[in-house]
C-alpha cells in the first residue's frame, strides 16, 4: 500500500512518532502537519521512494490535502512511467 | 589588552588570522561620520566601494568567476574583521545582505550569461544587489507569498508588493521571488532578476529603523512589471531552492560581524572601566562592573566558536543547518546582552547618543529578527531534536 509508505515518512520523518497526532488516510496534512520544509522533504521522499517525478506545478493543495490525495498523485504518475 | 592592538585569533591558520587583521586594520581606516549618518539614515556609498576594492563584495566566489575565492571560514573572518573595524554596523550589514542574497544565489544559481553579466559588477561593488522576498503577510512564513508572474508574450508580468527589502533603495538589480503556478509553499515560487528601473518596479517608502539606520531599506512595488524570459534565475518554480540556499549562507555567516562588534565593545568597555574612577578606584575594580566585562569574553569567545564551526562544516561539504540556527540564536541574543550591558557599565554617559553604544544597541537588536527570527531558529533546533 503507498499509502502505508507515504503515512510512515510523515510519521517517522516530520512528527518524529509524535503519539498526539493521530494520521489517517484523511487527516487534513496542510493544517499543521506539513509546513515549508517538511513539504520538501516530502516531495523528495517521494520522487526517491517511487522514482516519479513531481511537477512543481503539482504542488497543490489538491494533490496534498490528505495521504488519499498524494497517494492517487503517486499512482497516476507510477502509472505513467 | 589595548584597544589599539590587533585582536589574534590562534586557533585559525596562520593565512587566515593574517587575513583577519588586515581586515581589521582596513576597515579601521573607513570614515568615521556614521553617528551623523545613522541620525539621518544615511547610507555611505563611499564606505561601499571601498569594501568592494579591498575585494569584501565576492569574498567566497571563486577567482575565476571575479570573486576572491576564500573559503567559508576565511569570509567569516574577514567579516568579523569588518564588523570590529567598522563602525558602521549598517554598512556591514548590508554588504552582508548583498553577499547571500543577490552574490550567492547569481554564483549559484546563474546562468553562464547571467553570471558574466552580474558577477563582476556585484563582486566589485559597483553594482548593489537585493533580493525581494518577504511581504506584508509573508514574513517567517516567506513561502506564504502572494506576488505573482503570469506569462505574456516574451516573458512575464510581476505583480505584488514586497516589504523590509534590505538595499532596494540602491540596488542595481534585484532578485523578485513571485508565483508562477498555484503550487504550495516553496513550489511553484521563481526567481527573477530585475534590473533597477525596469517598467513597473519601484522601489517604495523607506522604512525609518530602529537600529541599522545606515543600512536603506524600502518596499518594492511591481505592477505589471515585464521581465524577459532569460531573467529567470535557475529553473522555473524552484525559486524555493534559491531562497533556501540564500538563507543557508547567511544564517551561517551573518552573524559573524557581530562577534566582531561585540569585541569591539568588550575592548571599549575594558578601557573605560581601567579609566573611569569613581569612590576613589577605577570602576573596573568593581566586581558588578568586572562581570559584566568578563561575561562579554564569555561570549566574544562562544559566538566565535560556534560560527566557525558552522563554517568548518560547510568547508567540509556537511550539512550544517541546525549549527547555523544554534550560532545565529546564540550570537545574536549574547550581542544584544552585551551591549545591555555596555550602557550599564558607561552609566549617563552610555546613554547619550555619543558615545555610540546605544546606536550599537539599536543595531544588536535587529539580530535577533532579520534572517529567521529567535522563535524560527529555536524552532529548527527543537525540530532536530524531534519535538
Amino acid at each position: 500500500m503507498n499509502a502505508d509508505r507515504i503515512r510512515g515518512f510523515i510519521q517517522t520523518e516530520i512528527l518524529f512518532e509524535d503519539d498526539n497526532v493521530a494520521l489517517t488516510n484523511e487527516t487534513p496534512l496542510l493544517d499543521g502537519v506539513l509546513d515549508s520544509l517538511g513539504l520538501m522533504q516530502l516531495v523528495a521522499f517521494l520522487e526517491e521512494e517511487f522514482e516519479i517525478e513531481v511537477q512543481d506545478e503539482e504542488v497543490t493543495v489538491e494533490h496534498f490535502r490528505t495521504i488519499a490525495d498524494i497517494e492517487d498523485l503517486v499512482n497516476s504518475r507510477v502509472a505513467q512511467r | 589588552m589595548k584597544a589599539s592592538a590587533l585582536p589574534v585569533i590562534e586557533w585559525v591558520t596562520q593565512e587566515q588570522s593574517e587575513f583577519f587583521q588586515a581586515v581589521c586594520l582596513f576597515a579601521r581606516t573607513l570614515p568615521d561620520d556614521t553617528r551623523e549618518r545613522d541620525r539621518n539614515a544615511e547610507f555611505s556609498r563611499e564606505a561601499w566601494d571601498r569594501c568592494g576594492a579591498f575585494g569584501i563584495h565576492g569574498l567566497p566566489v571563486p577567482q575565476e568567476q571575479s570573486g576572491g575565492g576564500a573559503d567559508v571560514v576565511t569570509t567569516m573572518l574577514a567579516l568579523e574583521g569588518l564588523g570590529y573595524g567598522c563602525r558602521d554596523n549598517g554598512l556591514v550589514f548590508s554588504i552582508n545582505a548583498h553577499l547571500w542574497t543577490s552574490v550567492i544565489p547569481v554564483w549559484r544559481f546563474g546562468s553562464e550569461e547571467q553570471r558574466a553579466r552580474w558577477l563582476p559588477g556585484l563582486c566589485s561593488g559597483e553594482l548593489i544587489g537585493c533580493h525581494a522576498i518577504t511581504e506584508p503577510e509573508a514574513g517567517s512564513d516567506a513561502f506564504a507569498m502572494r506576488a505573482t508572474a503570469r506569462r505574456v508574450p516574451g516573458g512575464y508580468a510581476l505583480d505584488g508588493r514586497k516589504v523590509f527589502i534590505t538595499n532596494a533603495p540602491v540596488a542595481d538589480v534585484l532578485i523578485v521571488f513571485a508565483r508562477t503556478s498555484k503550487g504550495i509553499g516553496p513550489f511553484g515560487i521563481t526567481a527573477f532578476l530585475v534590473e533597477r528601473g525596469a517598467s513597473g518596479c519601484s522601489v517604495g517608502r523607506e522604512f525609518d529603523k530602529m537600529g541599522l539606520r545606515t543600512s536603506p531599506m524600502s518596499e518594492v512595488v511591481l505592477e505589471d512589471c515585464f521581465v524577459p524570459e532569460s531573467a529567470i534565475l535557475g529553473e522555473r518554480g524552484r525559486g524555493g531552492e534559491i531562497f533556501q540556499e540564500s538563507m543557508r549562507w547567511e544564517r551561517a555567516c551573518i552573524m559573524a560581524s557581530q562577534v566582531g562588534l561585540m569585541r569591539r565593545t568588550m575592548e571599549s568597555c575594558a578601557d573605560y572601566a581601567r579609566q573611569r574612577r569613581q569612590f576613589g578606584q577605577p570602576i573596573g575594580k568593581f566586581g558588578s562592573v568586572a562581570d559584566k566585562i568578563a561575561n562579554m569574553r564569555i561570549a566574544v569567545d562562544a559566538s566565535r566558536a560556534l560560527v566557525l564551526r558552522v563554517g568548518w562544516l560547510m568547508d567540509a561539504g556537511r550539512d550544517a543547518t541546525v549549527e547555523a540556527a544554534v550560532a545565529k540564536a546564540f550570537v545574536s541574543e549574547a550581542s544584544v546582552r552585551t551591549h545591555l550591558d555596555a550602557v550599564q557599565i558607561h552609566g549617563g554617559y552610555g546613554y547619550m547618543t555619543e558615545v555610540e553604544i546605544e546606536r550599537s544597541l539599536r543595531d544588536a537588536v535587529g539580530g535577533t529578527i532579520y534572517s529567521g527570527t529567535s522563535e524560527i531558529q529555536r524552532r529548527i533546533i527543537a525540530r532536530d531534536l524531534g519535538l
